[in-house]
């Protein structure tokens, strides 16, 4: 029995490859995900070994504000004398190491770096690991020295002048060294340092000169544990002590998130690429098992039993499934080899590992693959054993099902799915609301999938006749027609995937609305100075007022800028908005302001508000009543500079998408917030001025800093919506490969019909259709159904988007129609890629031999 | 281009055919030459390997030939292309087949005009309803292949290769398949499409019954005509097969 089964296996090499190319796919991309995501983080992990090879204690400020990335307290150089007086302690060194120094390029621009930081740091000689490779290390204000990281990113030499953007706005400096690292490399995994004197350090990174961000302590004659334990006792309740290596993993653990992005994505495409391959292996199985029917028939009339016979396809499926998994995890550690160096020339990151491939992560995916190949192939392997032997050997085609069952079956789960979403938009079902989408979506995608071959039925003909009235289209058309059930699976890839395109374009188009709509929203200011997205910066939700909740410091400018904008002429008022993020009792991470009120007001639509003087805030109405909180009373505010202090509410104001939460005096806010400077400006012209002379003027005035620019309402409104572009794009770009996936069902699909359909294709070619004729046959078979598909798809999909969009409370639901035309589009593309290599085939059959065929 | 000085609608002239080399080199054609003539129903005969199928396949355009000519009317199919031989199988040459003639998923009607579509011509409608009705098929028309006896799938096969007009159908083995009744129906069909609408026909059968319907019987041994037989009888060709070693 197994020899008969792996002789046939050798038979049908070529439609066993089709269906092992789905599980190779499926398993390269689980693969793919988790050795770039241990070769990541194993590659951070070392940089940060390295970077705190030297510490045995360090003494940071505990933070406030609970925020991985948020600015820390800084340590008061008391701290380090007191350090130095405890047993144990060989040196107390107070060290100034702070992201947020951003270097100007010579082209003007701020250099980029996505995921390593750009830290300024305190010189203090080759201390450490830091070695000089060029020139010396700074000695006066006005010079710095540079990793060579930065030097061969921005092309910088010993003796050039290089401008850095710090809390403080633009400044030059003069580069006097270039330094690497005691490893032999530039840069800590990609990051950029401009180091410089201590007090310039302090003053520019910190905001406050004699103090650090963190003291190394080394240690003498006790162990590291002992002396953290004693630091920590010694200095009491207000400060982080860790050891070098839990300041490694704690600092890893920060830039593991970029890893964790990653491994999301990878893990989605390879979790939605298993679920297509799911459906072409099925789909194969099918096809494979229908047209040996009469073989397993003959097996059974033999005398095998039912149990032998599922055994047989089971092997086979087995056999696939174990060779394809194997060649997947080679291709996925190949692909992961080549995603990591894009990722590292990408974001700058240098890992200092090879390639790490996790043994325990590969057998999961190894074994993944074999299983859902195992598991695809089993419904249609009892299928194949329930078919009475005589049955299958007089009808050798296996006769049409009824569509009955499975359209009543599919209607069920649709009517509910509909009925889920229906309730979800229009009542009020609170929180349950999101749980009826989710349900009904889910419902009505299952109930969608059963459906499908019925809907086949209806509307590929429909289709067809649009597509082409010539007898080739309309052979192709009653091809794509034959087979409801295979139809439906064959498409299947493009409805789950056109779907999800179809979804993801209806909100991110109703969000992108809703953003520009709110970005100007009570906005009385013609023209708007703000740093690279400040204006529109998201509090986690896409929406509300600008925070530095990110954790990164946010790109600002001179408050004199404002002073000298109001003094423009065609200028009526100016006034500068101070942003930070406190935490409120409750609600840690509230966005936070600070600024003239009285000029804000005429501004921003807050309404008539009273300023608030030094240990004063005013609050918005909704804080104010979702906090408790009264006017006349007090509240105590956490914030990354100041720690726990009480404040006074004075007044009230209604909230702006520009401004909420507490507002305090621009002098309290500059001891309190981490960025001392405004970081929002906001320009009202005079009646009849001329708005792009003026707009010119004060853009002169920021010209500086690059980081900053001059925008009115309608670049405003812009620059919103254009936030989740990024986003958008990576979904799609992610979408896009599971597509390619969908094509390879639609090639696997119709080669394997082809091949059932030599015969037919004979007697075509007898009764003189030419190759060309052949082609367009089968092009239109799969044209129709991948539009099919992708109607199906775009359709459903957009349904539930324009759901989802409502339930989020979205101001308006945009239905983006170009861009849904454009992947409808891309739907006809793929149906006329898929139809490449199956109607090559097709024109290529041989008359004789096709009629001769058994 | 129909009318032709010769009065053939097909021939073969020195035809050989082998397939394989060497030891294993079987010769299916051995420099044969045929006439089919026009207006006539030929029938050709032999045992399994005489070579008859590889004939009617040459003569078809389906298949090539080692040496010697091939015509259909006048035209010289050795010199064709691929496109050609399409156009020539389309406009020029019939089919009938011993089974599997017809395409599932298209309904009588449109199976009998389907080379008609193809080549983008309209039929004349009142040739379309003679030959629908003189296949006995005119309430058949809407039925699928699978909802017709396999009797009434040849008759649409049948229509389907007189309905272009060609100049000669060739029929393979067209009552192989078929019940004795069903297949005298064809044959009669056959017959009348020569006499009623001198339609040129050439058949292979082993059916000595079949080959009497013919005007002309060839036999085929080895590759080669061994035979003719003019006004056939069935008892004259099956004794003339039993001579030859074949049934």
């Amino acid at each position: 029995m197994l020899k008969a089964t792996l002789r046939g296996l050798l038979a049908r090499k070529l439609r066993l490859t089709l269906a092992g190319l789905a599980v190779v796919l499926g398993v390269m991309s689980v693969a793919a995900a988790m050795v770039t995501t241990t070769t990541v983080s194993g590659g951070f992990d070392a940089i940060f070994a390295t970077a705190t090879s030297g510490v045995d204690v360090s003494v940071a400020g505990k933070s406030d504000v609970d925020e991985p990335r948020a600015f820390t307290t800084p340590v008061a150089s008391s701290v380090v004398d007191e350090l130095t007086g405890i047993p144990g302690v060989k040196s107390a060194v107070g060290e100034v190491s702070v992201d947020g120094a951003r270097p100007i390029g010579t082209d003007g621009k701020v250099i980029a770096v996505s995921g390593p930081p750009r830290s300024g740091v305190a010189w203090h000689g080759e201390t450490g690991m830091v070695r000089l490779w060029d020139g010396r290390g700074p000695t006066s204000d006005g010079e710095v020295a540079i990793n060579a990281g930065l030097a061969d990113r921005g092309g910088f030499h010993v003796g050039d002048t290089i401008d850095v953007l710090t809390l403080a706005p633009r400044q030059s400096f003069r580069i006097v060294g270039i330094y690497g690292f005691s490893n032999g490399r530039g840069s800590l995994g990609g990051d950029t340092q401009v180091a410089f004197t201590e007090p310039v350090a302090q003053r520019l990174m910190l905001g406050q000169v004699g103090t650090f961000s963190s003291v190394t302590v080394t240690v003498d004659g006790i162990s590291r544990t002992e002396l953290r334990d004693r630091v920590a006792k010694a200095l009491g309740d207000g400060y982080t002590v860790r050891t070098g290596d839990e300041l490694a993993a704690a600092t890893a653990a920060n830039s593991k998130a970029f890893g964790d992005i990653v491994r999301m994505i990878l893990l989605g495409f390879s979790g939605l690429s298993l679920l297509v391959g799911i459906f072409l292996i099925l789909n194969t199985f099918s096809i494979l098992v229908a047209q040996r029917t009469g073989e397993l028939a003959l097996l059974s009339a033999l005398g095998a039993r039912r149990r032998q016979i599922v055994g047989t396809v089971l092997v086979e499926a087995l056999v696939v499934g174990t060779v394809a998994s194997a060649v997947g995890l080679g291709l996925g550690i190949g692909v992961s080899a080549l995603l990591t160096m894009v990722m590292e020339a990408q974001s700058g990151a240098e890992l200092p590992v090879g390639l790490l491939v996790p043994v325990p992560d590969m057998v999961i995916a190894f074994l993944i693959g074999v299983g859902v190949t195992v598991v695809a192939a089993l419904a249609p392997a009892v299928r194949a054993s329930r078919v009475p032997p005589v049955t299958a050997m007089v009808a050798a085609k296996a006769e049409q099902r009824s569509l009955k069952r499975i359209t009543v079956l599919g209607a069920i789960p649709a009517v509910v799915g509909i009925a889920g979403v229906v309730a979800a938009v229009v009542t009020d079902l609170g929180s349950f609301r999101w749980v009826a989408l989710a349900g009904g979506v889910v419902l009505g995608l299952a109930g969608l999938a059963l459906l499908t071959p019925i809907a086949s039925r209806t509307l590929l003909p429909v289709l067809g006749r649009l597509l082409g009235w010539s007898a080739s289209s309309k052979l192709g058309r009653r091809n794509a027609a034959r087979n409801p059930r295979r139809t439906a699976i064959t498409v299947a890839t493009l409805v789950v995937t056109l779907g999800l395109v179809g979804g993801v374009g209806v909100v991110a188009q109703s969000v992108r609305a809703d953003l520009s709509a709110n970005a100007t929203r009570g906005l009385g200011a013609d023209l708007v100075i703000s740093g690279d997205g400040v204006s529109a910066r998201a509090d986690g939700q896409g929406v509300g007022p600008p925070t530095a909740a990110d954790g990164r410091i946010m790109p600002t400018f001179a408050a004199s800028v404002i002073d000298e904008a109001r003094r423009l002429p065609g200028v009526s008022e100016a006034v500068a908005q101070y942003v930070g993020s406190v935490d409120l009792p409750g609600a840690p991470r509230s966005p936070a302001a600070a600024g003239d009120v009285r000029r804000l007001s005429r501004v921003l639509d807050i309404g008539n508000v009273r300023q608030p003087g030094r240990g004063e805030v005013v609050v918005d109405t909704e804080t104010l009543s979702a906090q408790r909180l009264r006017v006349g009373g007090t509240v105590e505010i956490t914030t990354p500079r100041a720690g726990t202090r009480e404040f006074r509410i004075v007044g009230t104001y209604r909230p702006s998408p520009m401004m909420r939460g507490p507002v305090f005096a621009v002098a309290d806010a500059t001891e309190l917030f981490v960025t001392q400077a405004p970081a929002l400006g906001y320009v009202t012209l005079d009646p009849g001025a001329d708005a792009t002379a003026v707009t010119r003027e004060v853009a002169k005035l920021v010209a500086d800093n690059p980081e900053v620019s001059v925008q009115d309402q309608t670049q405003l409104a812009d620059d919103a919506a254009s936030q989740i572009d990024i986003a958008e794009t990576m979904l799609y770009v992610l979408l896009g490969l599971s597509v390619v996936i969908g094509i390879l069902g639609i090639v696997n699909t119709m080669a394997l019909s082809i091949l059932e359909r030599t015969r037919e294709l004979g007697l075509l070619r007898a009764i003189g259709m030419r190759r060309s004729h052949m082609v367009r046959m089968v092009v239109a078979e799969s044209l129709v159904m991948a539009v099919f598909g992708a109607l199906l798809g775009l359709a459903a999909g957009g349904a539930a988007g324009a759901a989802a969009a409502h339930v989020l409370g979205l101001s308006a639901v945009v239905i983006p129609w170009t861009s849904l035309a454009v992947f409808l589009g891309l739907g006809v593309a793929a149906g006329l890629l898929a139809a490449l290599i199956p109607s090559t085939r097709a024109a290529s059959v041989n008359v004789l031999t096709a009629i001769a065929y058994e | 281009m129909t009318t032709t000085i010769t009065g053939l609608a097909a021939s073969a002239v020195g035809v050989t055919k082998r397939y394989g080399t060497g030891a294993t080199a079987v010769t299916a054609l051995d420099n044969i030459s045929v006439d089919i003539r026009r207006g006539r129903f030929t029938a050709i005969m032999g045992p399994s390997g005489s070579g008859k199928s590889t004939l009617m396949h040459a003569l078809a355009g389906l298949d090539t030939v080692d040496s010697g000519e091939v015509r259909v009317g006048e035209t010289q199919l050795t010199s064709l292309s691929d496109k050609g031989l399409a156009d020539l199988r389309r406009n020029r040459v019939g089919f009938v087949f011993q089974q599997f003639n017809l395409l599932p998923t298209l309904s009588a009607e449109e199976n009998i005009m389907l080379p008609l579509a193809i080549a983008k011509r309209r039929p004349d409608p009142a040739w379309f309803d003679q030959v629908v009705g003189a296949v006995g098929l005119a309430d058949r028309l809407t039925h699928r292949p699978s909802e017709l006896s396999g009797g009434q799938q040849q008759r649409v096969a049948c229509a389907r290769a007189l309905l272009p007009k060609p100049d000669v159908i060739f029929a393979d083995e067209p009552t192989g398949n078929l019940d004795t009744r069903s297949g005298g129906e064809i044959l009669a069909f056959l017959r009348r499409s020569v006499d009623e609408f001198h339609q040129t026909i050439v058949m292979v059968t082993h059916d000595a019954n079949a080959a009497a319907y013919a005007d002309r019987v060839m036999f085929l041994l080895d590759g080669a005509l061994v035979h003719e037989m003019a006004n056939p009888a069935a008892d004259e060709v099956l004794d003339t097969m039993k001579r030859l070693g074949g049934t």
